[in-house]
């Protein structure tokens, strides 16, 4: 943790809203695309993220300096996420499906099409909507784990303290999603051809 | 290493968090293992497109509306510690106020249990307030006794010396004023007797009462029987019994009582009101001879007026000696004969200890059922209340809630 951040926590404290404006500003996107693979609705992913983030300015005062910003500030969206979707009865969206903006207003999902990109994808064998297909279908538990795993890139110490977990745990639960994803993978290859 | 062990590890192998050993063992199998080799490049394949998976942008005026809603809440003033001690508070909100009810309860329904059993609870006390009084009559009455005789015969004579002294200068006249002669004095002794008791039988202990109060030349001056308490089919009697017997068997009948029934209170007093009594018997003798006197000079009157103040004296002594004389009479009756003041109460068994058969299962079990009907009385009576008060209870329930949810709002409202 800097010197930079702790000045913000500390400006944050007395209630200085640009101050936490800039400490949040490299992890607000992400907490909002953690709340959008977790809730899978553009307008939950907004709430849900911001509901996180106004708790994290509320309890800043309970933040001990101990762990670093960034592994408290991602406990308290995990934890909100989940809770949100919990209190949410979801039903399940499709990555392909049409999402509804509300007022009769359907959008495509926009998703990078890589494929124009040979380069990038010769080696690989997935593209990355299957691989999003394949992550929603996945369990909140597996699912939270291989977004802080391997698309946050976390370290394996810093997962155990986002999700409250002994390392061990960490360890045999990230295992297992995996192995999990890359099934589901298999399934959708197959599905696709 | 089998495949699948290594199958097992290959995560903890791409991140590196294995050991050297393993780390060592895991590169030799790979290398030698078509499979295992072919599952570690899908999952680094994997592990790459997840790690090269683009963000999406949050939605047009997400900062804007982020800024709005963190300039309405401000950080909380709290610290960690407050918080949890609130959370600590909240969570025993409920038990503090579980406890509250339940303790209510708990009052009302051993208050019902209590007025089931009121008759108890009275009697007892009167029966208390009653023996204090005793004790304390007992405490005035001791010194009179003590008081040696010779004190009384002084006290008497220097009464007759004042009298004969007045007498003469009224009556002008040596005539001889009479004293009360002391060779006739005779003891006058009140016995009184309150006892309690209680009887397996109550109608047959009154008939052997009053067969037995014949035989002593008693009597029962009053009797006030009730229906104290009715069980299954018996009903238990209650009686209030004054009985007079003549003081010379007041001893005997007092035995006989301990002897037929189970006695819990027996108070007995002896009040010697022999100078009281010799005091006014002297008043009566005087005034007899002063009344004597008087009609002797009502027939030497001359005047009316002499003769109207005379009839008047002699009205003011014969009212004198007749109200002298009805307490006399009064004393002699209650002296003659005894008084003794017995309640009486019908009981299942004639003593509140248990008999020694009953051993400590069968004690549990009927001290049980007891319990059980009490609390089935008690639930019985707080309906029969919650009804009957129904018209009090309701508004002030309603005003107690209207109330609470004021003081809810304005908390919410004062507290951040």
């Amino acid at each position: 943790m800097n010197s930079n951040e702790r000045w913000l926590v500390e400006e944050s404290r007395k209630g200085n809203v640009d101050a936490f404006e800039e400490l949040i500003k490299d992890y607000k996107k992400s907490a909002y695309n953690i709340a959008l693979r977790v809730l899978r609705n553009v307008e939950d992913a907004e709430d849900a993220s911001q509901e996180a983030l106004i708790k994290i300015f509320k309890s800043i005062n309970n933040f001990n300096m101990e762990s670093t910003f960034k592994v408290w500030m991602y406990r308290i969206v995990v934890n909100t996420c989940i809770d949100f979707k919990r209190k949410k009865i979801i039903n399940a969206v499709s990555i392909d499906e049409t999402i509804d903006l509300g007022s009769g207003r359907e959008i495509q999902r926009e998703i990078s099409d890589e494929s124009n990109n040979p380069d990038a994808l010769i080696d690989r064998n997935f593209s990355t909507q299957l691989v999003n297909n394949a992550i929603n279908k996945l369990e909140d538990d597996f699912k939270t784990i291989i977004i802080l795993r391997d698309i946050k890139g976390f370290t394996y110490g810093e997962i155990s303290e986002i999700l409250s977990c002994n390392l061990g745990t960490v360890k045999s639960r990230l295992s297992r999603a995996r192995k999990c994803l890359k099934e589901l993978l298999e399934i959708e290859m197959k599905a696709q051809s | 290493m089998n495949c699948n062990e290594i199958c097992d590890k290959l995560s903890l192998y791409i991140d590196n968090e294995l050991g050297d050993e393993e780390m060592r063992q895991m590169e030799e199998h790979i290398k030698s293992c078509v499979n295992c080799q072919k599952e570690l490049e899908e999952y680094e394949n994997l592990i790459s497109v997840l790690q090269s998976l683009p963000e999406e942008e949050p939605p047009e005026g997400y900062c804007a509306r982020l800024h709005e809603k963190l300039l309405e809440n401000g950080p909380q003033l709290e610290t960690r510690k407050e918080a949890s001690k609130i959370k600590k508070i909240n969570r025993f909100k409920w038990m503090k106020y579980g406890s509250i009810a339940a303790a209510l309860v708990l009052v009302f329904l051993v208050g019902n249990m209590n007025s089931g059993k009121n008759n108890f609870g009275i009697k007892s006390k009167t029966e208390s307030s009653y023996d204090m009084a005793a004790t304390e009559e007992n405490k005035a009455v001791a010194p009179q006794a003590i008081e040696p005789a010779e004190a009384l015969e002084e006290y008497s004579d220097k009464i007759a010396e004042e009298i004969r002294g007045e007498a003469s200068s009224y009556i002008a006249n040596d005539s001889v004023m009479l004293t009360s002669s002391k060779a006739e004095k005779e003891m006058k002794i009140i016995k009184t007797g309150a006892i309690s008791a209680q009887t397996e039988d109550y109608d047959v202990f009154m008939d052997d009462l009053s067969m037995k109060l014949s035989s002593l030349g008693g009597f029962l001056e009053s009797n006030n029987t009730e229906v104290y308490q009715v069980y299954d089919n018996d009903k238990l009697m209650y009686g209030n019994i004054r009985i007079r017997v003549p003081q010379e068997n007041f001893y005997e009948f007092v035995d006989y009582l301990e002897n037929t029934v189970e006695i819990r209170r027996k108070n007995i007093n002896e009040t010697d009101v022999t100078k009281e009594y010799y005091e006014k018997d002297n008043k009566v003798k005087n005034l007899e001879v002063q009344e004597q006197h008087l009609r002797e000079l009502f027939e030497k009157a001359n005047t009316v007026e002499e003769m109207l103040l005379i009839e008047n004296e002699l009205r003011r002594v014969r009212t004198e000696i007749d109200s002298l004389n009805i307490s006399l009479s009064d004393i002699n009756d209650r002296a003659s004969m005894s008084t003794i003041n017995l309640e009486i109460e019908e009981v299942m068994t004639a003593s509140l200890t248990l008999k020694a058969k009953d051993n400590v299962w069968e004690r549990s079990k009927n001290g049980l059922i007891n319990t059980v009907n009490g609390i089935i009385r008690a639930l019985e009576n707080l309906v029969v209340n919650i009804i009957s008060s129904s018209p009090l209870l309701i508004p002030f329930i309603i005003i107690c809630l209207v109330g609470f949810f004021k003081i809810k709002k304005y908390w919410k409202k004062h507290t951040p």
